[in-house]
């Protein structure tokens, strides 16, 4: 079997582990490459659930408005190893959660990191 | 009638004999199996997690996806077919069976980020994915492939020792996963081949691709994969809260 190495396989790597990214479910072309956008408010329910987490976060801005953004995370299995359990976050607790925005404008992000007053999770 | 049950049951008891035999020799492992010759800092069982964020840039936050910001356009490096590059530059990554929960294609399985524990039985190793809950049957016994092979999602594969590398041939693909999460699909003709070889803690992995309807000719990728001896399993029961399907 003729196999076309070296030069292509480098290449060739670099586009499976792209196109496989750690957010391995759907991927994240959903979601913006280059912005962040970062909400405060108060936890209104917290899905620890494959194959993703999903926190859900009531924001109000200045003007008393209120909305909802969902922020979606990785799989409980992957982020149990950095420190993430089930009770992260219950109703209530105020946090800051910043990530990736949703492409379509929706208030839904990618997280990267979650701040609360006991710490950040990312 | 007694004489007569009692050659029946001699009958039986010569095909039991025969077919406990047969299975015996079914199961048997070879002896590279049975004897690294690498002693065990050789041996593939363990966990093992994809060195995945370290090899493509040294990103820290496996949350974001590093794959926007560089993504090279696979249609120029891949050897694609025309036919197929058509359809991997039209397609829609949400159409991914992965997406539906249905289980991903080999290569997106062996490299996505999760981690993966290799297990051996006498014939046998076992793979066991965290991701999706998948499981690889790969058998050693040197029975090779059933002539009659029906077409499943990971294929039917068979693996032998060359020394302490296992190589795994698989085919007997359906085409309904894709390769990766862009839209790289497959035909029923996909046939891989994967070499595993542990160097202390590090596993090295490559796969070769060969797919005479998709790809021009064959091609290969390699990595490596990290021991993670204090790690578990975890569940991934993808159908519990799926908001993409």
């Amino acid at each position: 079997m003729k196999v076309k190495e070296i030069g292509l396989s480098m290449f060739a790597l670099v586009c499976l582990l792209a196109a496989i990214p750690a957010f391995g479910h759907h991927g994240s072309a959903e979601y913006e490459t280059e912005q962040v956008v970062t909400v405060e408010g108060v936890v209104k329910q917290f899905e620890w659930t494959n194959p993703h987490t999903w926190l859900y976060v009531t924001v109000a801005n200045d003007k008393g408005e209120i909305a909802e953004w969902a922020g979606e995370a990785g799989a409980p299995g992957m982020l149990a190893r950095r420190g993430w359990t089930s009770h992260s976050f219950k109703p209530g607790d105020k946090v800051k959660m910043s990530g990736r925005p949703a492409k379509n404008g929706s208030k839904q992000m990618l997280i990267s990191k979650v701040q609360t007053d006991g710490g950040v999770l990312q | 009638m007694k004489p007569r049950f009692g050659c029946c049951t001699c009958f039986l008891m010569v095909m039991l004999a025969l077919a406990t035999s047969i299975l015996a020799q079914s199961s048997q492992p070879s002896k590279a199996h049975e004897t690294l010759s690498g002693g065990p800092d050789s041996d593939i069982v363990g966990i093992w997690m994809p060195t995945l964020p370290r090899r493509v840039g040294g990103v820290n936050d496996t949350l974001l996806d590093p794959a926007d910001k560089r993504t090279p356009d696979s249609a120029k490096v891949v050897p694609f077919l025309p036919e197929a590059e058509a359809r991997y530059k039209a397609a829609n990554p949400l159409d991914n069976t992965a997406t539906h929960c249905l289980p991903p294609g080999i290569s997106f399985l062996m490299l996505v980020a999760y981690p993966i524990a290799i297990l051996r039985a006498p014939g046998r190793v076992v793979l066991v994915h965290e991701y999706m809950n998948q499981v690889r049957w790969i058998y050693t016994d040197g029975a090779g492939h059933p002539k009659d092979l029906e077409h499943t999602w990971l294929g039917d594969s068979v693996g032998k020792w060359d020394g302490d590398t296992l190589v795994v041939d698989t085919i007997g693909f359906n085409d309904k996963s894709w390769l990766d999460l862009h839209g790289m699909t497959h035909s029923d003709e996909l046939h891989t081949v994967e070499r595993f070889h542990r160097r202390g803690a590090v596993l090295e992995y490559s796969l070769t691709i060969e797919d005479p309807k998709t790809f021009s000719q064959p091609w290969t990728v390699h990595m490596d994969y990290e021991a993670k001896p204090d790690w578990k399993i975890a569940e991934f029961v993808c159908e519990e809260n799926n908001k993409y399907k």
